[in-house]
């Protein structure tokens, strides 16, 4: 699938359906699209809620690109926006702010960590990219800013975060996942958050 | 408990906003106790769960039966579960 903009809270929702029916065509199994589409809706939310004060500003673009490796077929999805960044937008939230970019950044995914006040049910969005990745051993790239991390499940014995440079210091985020059509192992988010607290850990952040 | 289907809202039901939005349109017909059918949806996102199997559940009694969930779906189910303290039966 060529990039799409996404302009409008909702407007992903059709993308994701016909994402779901090109991922069908093209043989991968339907949980693939399904655990796509989720995480298409929760960051499609984030940048249209989150990255730019300004409504007029906000978009997201989205990708999607199929590839063999190891015989598998896997899909990556590129996710992208033109806002603040992740780690501004967090730390536009007074206990956040006196964070690090990098902290921010990581702290971000974990759940119940929202640049929103402490309104009922945020902070979960990033969290689900986690807990899915992990689930199916497979990994993504966050760019926020000039920032990157690489979060890295395809070893069991060695799930891990590692700092990257980034492409591009263009302001926004963008993420590029990768899901592999194998198994997917349901995570729950405080599987996940351990994992990101013991990164942000031995990360020294 | 009569269910009460969601595919007329999508195959795919993601968003904040959009949950908040389909709950108000349930709640103008809801009768407790009520159960929500998942047949026809592919994918559900947190948040959009967050705003309608929460508060229909905290209306009676923190429970809440669904049927027709995908294993997807009901994978965000039981996160909302054991996040919110609720009890969502899944039924087949």
């Amino acid at each position: 699938m060529p990039i799409v903009p996404i302009r409008m809270k909702g407007s992903e929702r059709p993308v994701a359906e016909r994402l779901n029916v090109l991922l069908k065509q093209q043989g991968f199994s339907t949980v693939v699209g399904q655990y796509i589409s989720w995480i298409l809706g929760e960051l499609a939310d984030n940048a249209l809620t989150h990255s730019s004060q300004l409504q007029g500003d906000r978009i997201c673009y989205v990708l999607a690109t199929r590839f063999v490796s190891d015989s598998s077929n896997c899909v990556i999805v590129g996710i992208a926006d033109t806002g603040i960044g992740i780690q501004n937008s967090l730390k536009s939230q007074p206990e956040h702010r006196k964070l690090g970019d990098a902290r921010a950044l990581l702290d971000a995914f974990r759940p119940n960590v929202s640049s929103w006040a402490k309104e009922y049910g945020r902070g979960k969005g990033l969290t689900d990219v986690v807990k899915i990745a992990k689930g199916n051993n497979a990994y993504f790239i966050v760019a926020s800013n000039d920032l990157a991390f690489l979060m890295d499940f395809r070893d069991n014995n060695n799930p891990h975060i590692e700092k990257r440079i980034p492409i591009s210091t263009a302001p926004g985020t963008r993420y590029g996942l990768v899901l592999i059509d194998n198994t997917f192992k349901p995570i729950p988010r405080s599987e996940a958050d351990a994992f990101l607290k013991n990164e942000i850990k031995r990360l020294g952040l | 408990m009569i269910f009460f289907g969601l595919k007329e809202f999508g195959s795919v039901l993601t968003g904040r906003e959009y949950g908040k939005t389909v709950y108000e349109t349930l709640a103008a017909k809801l009768t407790h106790p009520a159960g929500l059918d998942f047949e026809g949806v592919e994918s559900m996102g947190s948040s959009f769960g967050d705003e309608i199997v929460i508060p229909i559940a905290r209306a009676q009694g923190n429970k809440i039966v669904v049927k027709n969930a995908n294993p997807v779906i009901t994978s965000c189910l039981t996160d909302i579960a054991e996040e919110s303290q609720i009890d969502i039966e899944i039924k087949s």
